[in-house]
């Protein structure tokens, strides 16, 4: 029973990691319908300016947690001019896919930047003893991997009260239902999606932070999550926070259970089959009522 | 015919004087044309009727017919492999300038044309073409990419050109097929072997493998375990991982679970390597461990994602000799260079993954000790000389292994396990120097 826990807790760890990131995709997708690839980069941006905020305060834990502070600011600011170089301009081209081209060209940029600045080799981050070893429950588990997966629960419950209970909330779900009739109504659209890409960047630079000890600090980290995050949303569909988590820690855990019961070498291929399943039984996303999908 | 020629020409040149012999030496070199000699010898006196002679009698002496040697080298300067290109040209251009500094081959210079192929197996094929048609070579490297070898060397068979390359691809061993193509690379059979061996001499009855389903992984699950069984270990499993995977947990316990006496790790340069260090310590898998020749490929760089494991006290790697002495220092080759001098001009001396110029350094070393002793540099003649080397070992030894021999039947050299070592992974010590656990013999 142990065993079993402790191989579907590694999934939940996994999984959290898609699950974040889930999250601030869906975050930007629902004002923009625009899947933004260079997205996935500001994961890698966030865990190696952590690896180099370890570094800079050489133990010195206020400064530690100012730097990374900074780095979600510093990432927010990231998401924000992605919106404002590589997606608002295509809009100018109503109806093309401009954008698909612009932040997959801004990706690869970064990604190249970044193994400059960088190297392209992983570099080991540790967040305020983050290697240490945690048992219970018959859970065996590192205090990073412990805390990925309490961060990932707290930004899951604290996203549905954003969006129900607040001005920007409301504003979003009215610009995710319909951006004309919601541009009509009085809501500044391009500012709010303006806002939104810079919440979704901040997010994506936390995920990176806590995701780094488990990840690593790496140039190519953005690359590999994109394609896994972007099976998670396939499955999920835009909208659903709920969705967003059940697919997401459900990928994780379904892909730690494979691995132990028949084998690594059959993850990927299981992983696409599932895909395509819920593509052909749940074609609008797991929890969604009919509506039209979008990925 | 050619000692007939030789014993010619060493009774003209009995009778000739220092000058006249300075001019012939330098036709043989291959430094002046016949049209300079005629025109040279003639100042120095020699008359028509003699020059004649000379010129009969260096004409069948193979090799020293014409100027420089021609080697067409294919480096992959741009592509997916263009981080090889520099490494290439540092082991051939250090091997071509050792070579020339010493008189060349048969007294004939070498002179390389270096070609980018793109890291593209049909763009080789075109420039090795046009290379054979407009200039032929008399050798050929066959470039970083694998699948350079069937693809070129069908026209390198045509040409009758050697060419030798360090390849795994035993589908090249067709000695039929590909009669002039020779490989100074170990079978990929030969690391398992060799790791076996050292398993076996530590008292080893049982492993546990884990490899990515890559085609590094995948060769290593195609002869580890005949090597095992051969030496008298059991292989209890075998887990795989795909190169993506953030985690190998579940992997890594089901392998502890049938408690191996050693676990086995294909982990390739990257991520995954770093993974599997952190989940084995998460796990408390307190197992020995040792790495393929895979896990080695750059001692000094994937170091990065090591440090901070425990694991890594406990982790060996397999690893060519030659490498762990050139990468012993971090980021320099210092025993290497002290070796081949020539190195030191190249990036200053510091060049990742050293044993990948020393194998470019070998392959045209073999050719050109083969052509020496051929006294030709005549496919046919140089393949014959190639072929003995098993029965009777080249007294040269070369830099990445000692010992390379060929046979009629066998093209991909037999140099057993000399030249691979078992390294401890992890930080260097205190002198700066990779610690070499074990030198295979």
């Amino acid at each position: 029973m142990s065993l079993w826990l402790d191989v579907c807790f590694s999934g939940l760890v996994v999984g959290s990691i898609y699950v974040l990131i889930g999250h601030a995709f869906n975050l930007a997708f629902l004002t923009s319908r625009v899947f933004n690839f260079a997205q996935a980069q500001i994961i890698a941006i966030a865990s190696l300016l952590a690896y180099s905020a370890v570094g800079l305060a050489a133990g010195n834990v206020p400064l530690t947690l100012a730097l990374l502070l900074g780095i979600v600011v510093a990432t927010g600011v990231i998401g924000y001019l992605q919106e404002r170089l590589l997606i608002r301009p295509t809009f100018r081209f109503a109806g093309s896919e401009a954008w698909l081209v612009s932040t997959l060209g801004g990706s690869i940029a970064i990604q190249g930047l970044l193994g400059i600045i960088w190297g392209t080799e992983p570099l080991r981050v540790d967040l305020f003893g983050s290697s240490r070893l945690i048992e219970f429950i018959g859970i065996r588990q590192t205090l990073g991997g412990i805390v990925l997966v309490t961060v990932t629960l707290l930004v899951t419950l604290a996203l549905p009260l954003v969006v129900n209970r607040t001005r920007a909330g409301k504003e979003v779900r009215a610009t995710a239902e319909n951006r004309v009739a919601a541009g009509l109504r009085g809501i500044n659209t391009t500012r709010l999606t303006a806002f939104i890409f810079t919440a979704a960047g901040a997010l994506t630079g936390l995920t990176g932070i806590v995701g780094a000890p488990i990840i690593f600090a790496w140039s190519d980290s953005g690359s590999l999550l994109m394609v896994k995050v972007f099976v998670v949303l396939s499955i999920a569909g835009f909208g659903s926070t709920s969705s967003i988590v059940v697919a997401g820690f459900g990928l994780g855990i379904f892909e730690a259970v494979v691995r132990y019961e028949l084998g690594g070498q059959y993850v990927t291929i299981l992983t696409f089959m599932l895909l395509v399943a819920t593509l052909l039984i749940r074609p609008a996303g797991l929890f969604a009522r009919g509506s039209e999908r979008l990925v | 015919m050619e000692r007939e020629a030789q014993s010619n020409l060493d009774g003209i040149r009995a009778a000739r004087s220092d000058v006249e012999n300075g001019v012939i030496d330098d036709l043989l070199g291959g430094r002046i044309t016949r049209r300079q000699f005629i025109r040279w010898g003639t100042v120095a006196g020699m008359s028509m009727p003699v020059l004649g002679a000379i010129i009969e009698a260096c004409g069948p002496i193979a090799g020293t017919s014409n100027g420089p040697l021609k080697l067409l080298l294919l480096a992959s300067d741009t592509g997916p492999a263009a981080s090889y290109g520099p490494v290439y040209r540092a082991g051939w251009n250090a091997a071509i300038a050792d070579i020339n500094s010493n008189g060349g081959v048969l007294g004939r210079q070498l002179k390389a044309t270096i070609r980018d192929d793109g890291t593209d197996t049909s763009r080789a094929v075109t420039v090795v073409q046009d290379e054979i048609t407009n200039n032929k070579p008399d050798y050929v490297h066959n470039g970083a990419i694998s699948s350079n070898g069937p693809g070129v060397t069908p026209l390198l068979t045509r040409a009758k050109i050697i060419s030798v390359q360090a390849a795994q691809n035993e589908v090249m061993n067709d000695t039929l097929k590909f009669p002039y193509y020779f490989s100074n690379g170990l079978k990929a059979s030969t690391y398992s072997i060799a790791t076996a061996g050292y398993l076996k001499g530590l008292g080893v009855k049982t492993v546990g493998i884990l490899a990515p389903t890559d085609g590094t992984g995948t060769t290593l699950i195609l002869y580890a375990p005949q090597a095992f069984k051969d030496a008298g270990i059991n292989v209890l499993d075998i887990e795989r991982y795909v190169n993506t995977d953030l985690d190998m947990s579940s992997q890594l316990r089901k392998l502890d679970a049938k408690n191996p006496d050693y676990l086995l790790l294909s982990m390739g340069l990257s991520a995954p390597a770093g993974y599997i260090l952190q989940n084995i310590d998460r796990l408390g898998i307190q197992r020995p461990l040792i790495g393929d020749i895979g896990t080695s490929g750059g001692l000094n760089e994937n170091a990065t994602s090591f440090p901070g494991a425990k694991s890594l006290s406990r982790l060996k790697l397999v690893a060519f000799a030659v490498q762990a002495r050139g990468e012993g220092a971090r980021g320099s080759n210092a025993a290497v260079t002290a070796e081949i001098p020539v190195f030191k001009n190249y990036e200053n001396g510091k060049i990742s993954n050293i044993q990948i110029s020393t194998l470019a350094y070998d392959s045209i070393s073999i050719w050109a000790t083969a052509a020496a002793q051929a006294k030709s540099a005549d496919a046919d003649k140089v393949k014959a000389v190639l072929e003995s080397w098993e029965a009777t070992p080249s007294s040269k030894t070369f830099l990445t292994f000692d010992k390379v021999a060929f046979s009629s039947t066998n093209h991909f050299t037999n140099s057993g396990v000399s030249g691979i070592a078992i390294v401890q992974a992890g930080t260097l010590d205190s002198n700066s120097t990779r610690q070499i656990v074990s030198t295979l013999t």
